[in-house]
């Protein structure tokens, strides 16, 4: 079996950084690829424009999605691609700050597969990356290969 | 004439003066003589006598025979009248039949020529019975036996020739001085009967008199020529207070000095056939009161009709006057509140049994109101004047009231493109059974005012809620915003700190420390923000709530807090059921249990105290502590947010938890209240709706 790809949707750089240093803390070695706006998150997943090369840039196995996004928001990403044949079954978890009731109502209502609010506190942090890692790639069962 | 003849005109004179008795037995008395049977009764008594004197009768000729029966009958027929004439005459006639012989015809003749003279008296003389002259009662003898000289005619030619020879001249001269003397005699005893009737009666009569002066009710004076007082009864005693002893003989004591003069006009004018019926006159008491009586006068005459004095009735209307007097001032009263008041009211009638009303009148104000003039309305149908009240609802309204009798308030409004043109308050009521009462007050400038206000005060509450709702979701994105860059220094300091502090100097790695501790503090003073700022996002759901139960959630959700700061918390009593909003009222409660179990004095443990009282349909929740108190000055200030009284180094907090109780609280409608001073703990009460109110 393959190891499986994340693609994180996130703008802000030092987030990335902390994401990114907190998985590799809590031992997570798979492959994460990075889309710093909503355009790019799609282009991402539909192939288009530099991640044209599929083979390059697979489809991901679990999209990590802020919300606050500049220009197309993380709602609009999420809608798109629930939307769409090929990426409507790829799991995708939000992880915002936001644990506003009407972010939450649209994300559920298009259909997201798990919703987290970042934690200040990195110690919680690291909690939360380990918990994505443990049920999301290891527990969790993915759709049927395309 | 024999001896014989002699004894039957004794006789008949003797029966003839019975007839003296039955009339006095029959006619004289008090005894109801018209009733027939009385007169059926009498009639068989008189003839009786009839027959009585026809048996002593005396022979002229054979079958020819002579008696008073003639007088008997005349005078029956005058003093009895026609039934027992009739009853006496039959009975004659009857046993003259039987007697025969060749006199009976002329008998029976004498028998009914004399009753029926006797009877034309009586009915066509026209006088009154009893009143009758000796002239008078001769001439009725006369006559009667004129018509028994001509029955007479009628005897065979033998006995007529001896009748008008022997008998015609002495019973002409007797019989009818008979019939006068007898007739006198009847006459007498009416006379004397009616004599003692007469007096008797007038005794009555003046002693009936005599009481009702006595006892009316109404003061009777009698004045004699020279007004001085001849009689004076107890009403008269009662209402001018002088007894009956001072005043008799002395002029009138209820007339002033200056009254004289014209009470003397007045007496004249009586006296001159103008008596006085019914004058207002105002006398006075003997105490000097005024009296206002109603006065009846009238002249006294004596026998001979000359006038001898004046009496008067008077009857006391004083208080009667006085009622007639307030009411007039309150009729005026009212007439001018009507003409000078600032509310229109029209008095209708309705007409034709609900076909129409029209205007009985209506007051200026009204007039003003509609524009119209009182002239050109009177009586006129209220629709023709204004044609609008069908429109309106007015019409159908006022004949509702009619007919129901309730009354009604039916407020008019015009709107010409959505503005208020026009208001007029209609009140109407009914008065009389087909009578409306319309009060009527014009109200457009008032409710245009207020129309005007309410928009204003609507417009300004929406601008305060839209700026209210921005400044929420302004803390909201703010605190929102503001963890993300938190999150990447408190997470970097945190990497720093753990990795690379070693290689840091001793300062540079105290520094950062400060960097992580000030992230820890920023974080939490963030996380009260938004839990402040979520505090009323959500829509109010106020519920029945066990606040036992509450309480128990709140403690066992600090259960953490409780074991670390070896706390206690005691629930005093039971605890009531509240109408609250759940979510809200956990947040209040939790914060307060946070703070006891927070700022506890060092060294001791918190016990802290939960218990409620019930009050007016309120409930009062009380969390009371042991911990360091608060001093009174702070009291207020401390539900205001960020308001601190230790520093973080002391006690940890942001400032926020209690401005979160008072939020909650006061979105459910309650209040927050605390008693405390420093070093003897605090109590915090809630004061929250009652389940059951």
């Amino acid at each position: 079996m393959k190891r499986a790809i994340m693609l994180l949707v996130e703008d802000n750089s030092m987030d990335i950084e902390l994401t990114l240093d907190s998985f590799r803390q809590v031992g997570l070695t798979n492959r994460i690829e990075i889309a710093k706006s909503g355009e790019a998150a799609l282009d991402y997943v539909f192939g288009r424009g530099r991640f044209e090369d599929r083979e390059a840039f697979p489809l991901p196995d679990l999209v990590l999605l802020d919300l606050k996004l500049p220009g197309i928001s993380g709602h609009e990403v999420l809608q798109e691609m629930k939307k769409t044949e090929v990426t409507k079954r790829i799991p995708v978890v939000v992880l915002t700050s936001s644990r506003e009731e009407g972010d939450r109502a649209i994300c559920y209502d298009c259909g997201v597969n798990s919703y987290l609010v970042k934690p200040v506190d990195f110690d919680e942090f690291l909690v939360l990356a380990r918990a994505i890692g443990d049920y999301w790639l290891t527990i969790n069962v993915g759709p049927p290969e395309a | 004439m024999g001896r014989e003849v002699l004894t039957s005109l004794l006789n008949n004179a003797a029966l003839l003066i019975t007839l003296v008795v039955v009339y006095s037995a029959f006619y004289t008395r008090s005894i109801p003589s018209r009733q027939t049977s009385w007169q059926i009764i009498s009639g068989l008594l008189l003839g009786l006598i009839t027959l009585a004197v026809m048996m002593n009768s005396w022979q002229l000729s054979p079958g020819v025979v002579f008696d008073t029966r003639t007088v008997v009958l005349g005078l029956v027929g005058l003093f009895f009248g026609f039934l027992p004439s009739a009853i006496a005459a039959s009975m004659a006639v009857v046993l003259r039949l039987m007697m025969g012989g060749e006199g009976a015809l002329p008998g029976i003749g004498t028998i009914l020529s004399s009753v029926s003279v006797g009877l034309f008296w009586r009915y066509f003389m026209k006088k009154k019975v009893g009143d009758h002259s000796l002239l008078e009662l001769y001439l009725l003898g006369v006559v009667v036996h004129i018509f028994m000289l001509i029955c007479m005619l009628f005897l065979p030619q033998q006995s007529r020739e001896a009748f008008f020879s022997i008998t015609a001249l002495p019973v002409m001269i007797i019989y009818p001085f008979a019939t006068m003397v007898i007739g006198w005699a009847i006459t007498d005893q009416i006379a004397r009967q009616r004599g003692k009737a007469a007096e008797k009666e007038l005794v009555v009569m003046s002693e009936r008199v005599a009481t009702i002066v006595k006892t009316a009710p109404v003061a009777i004076v009698t004045i004699d020529l020279d007004y001085n007082v001849t009689e004076w009864n107890e009403a008269a005693e009662k209402m001018f207070g002088w007894k009956e002893s001072e005043v008799i003989g002395k002029p009138l004591p209820y007339v002033s000095e200056n009254q004289r003069e014209e009470h003397r006009k007045m007496n004249e004018e009586t006296l001159g056939g103008r008596p006085i019926r019914g004058a207002r006159l105002v006398r006075h008491t003997k105490d000097g009161k005024e009296v206002v009586v109603k006065v009846y006068n009238a002249p006294i005459h004596d026998e001979e009709g000359n006038p001898a004095g004046l009496f008067g009735i008077l009857e006391d209307v004083t208080e009667q006057h006085k009622m007639e007097q307030a009411l007039n001032e309150s009729e005026l009263l009212f007439r001018q509140l009507y003409e000078n008041m600032n509310v229109g009211v029209a008095i209708n009638k309705v007409v034709n049994d609900g076909d129409d009303i029209v205007f009985l009148d209506m007051n200026p104000a009204g007039c003003r109101i509609t524009g119209v003039s009182r002239e050109e309305i009177l009586g006129r149908s209220v629709r023709a004047v204004f044609p609008g009240v069908t429109e309106l609802g007015l019409y159908e309204r006022m004949l509702d009231v009619w007919k129901s009798g309730y009354s009604q308030h039916h407020p008019v409004r015009e709107y010409h493109d959505g503005r208020l043109t026009f208001w007029a308050e209609n009140f109407i009521y009914r008065h009389k059974a087909d009578e409306l009462v319309v009060v009527f007050e014009d109200v457009t400038q008032r409710e245009m005012t207020m129309e005007e206000l309410e928009s204003r005060v609507k417009k300004r509450t929406e601008e305060l809620e839209e700026v209210n709702r921005e400044l929420e979701s302004f803390a909201y994105s703010v605190s929102h915003d503001l963890r993300a860059p938190l999150r990447a220094i408190r997470g970097f300091s945190k990497i720093v700190y753990d990795r690379y502090s070693s290689l840091l100097p001793e300062e540079g790695s105290r520094y950062l420390g400060f960097i992580v501790k000030a992230g820890e503090d920023m974080s939490e003073l963030i996380t009260g923000l938004l839990e402040y700022s979520r505090v009323g996002k959500t829509a109010l759901k106020m519920e029945e709530v066990s606040l036992q139960d509450t309480v128990s959630d709140c403690i066992s959700t600090l259960e953490n807090m409780i074991v670390e700061e070896e706390a206690e918390v005691k629930v005093l009593s039971d605890l009531p059921k509240v109408y609250a909003d759940r979510s809200l009222l956990r947040r209040a409660l939790t914060n307060l249990l946070q703070n006891s179990l927070t700022y506890h004095k060092s060294g001791e443990h918190p016990l802290i105290k939960v218990y409620s009282d019930e009050q007016n349909g309120f409930v009062n929740l009380t969390v009371e502590d042991n911990g360091i108190g608060i001093e009174s000055k702070f009291h207020e200030r401390i539900f205001n947010i960020f308001q601190r009284l230790h520093t973080g180094d002391e006690y940890p907090g942001t400032g926020i938890g209690l401005a979160i109780v008072k939020k909650s609280v006061a979105l459910m409608g309650g209040d927050v209240s605390l008693e405390s001073e420093p070093g003897k703990g605090s109590r915090f009460t809630i004061k929250i709706k009652g389940a059951s109110s």
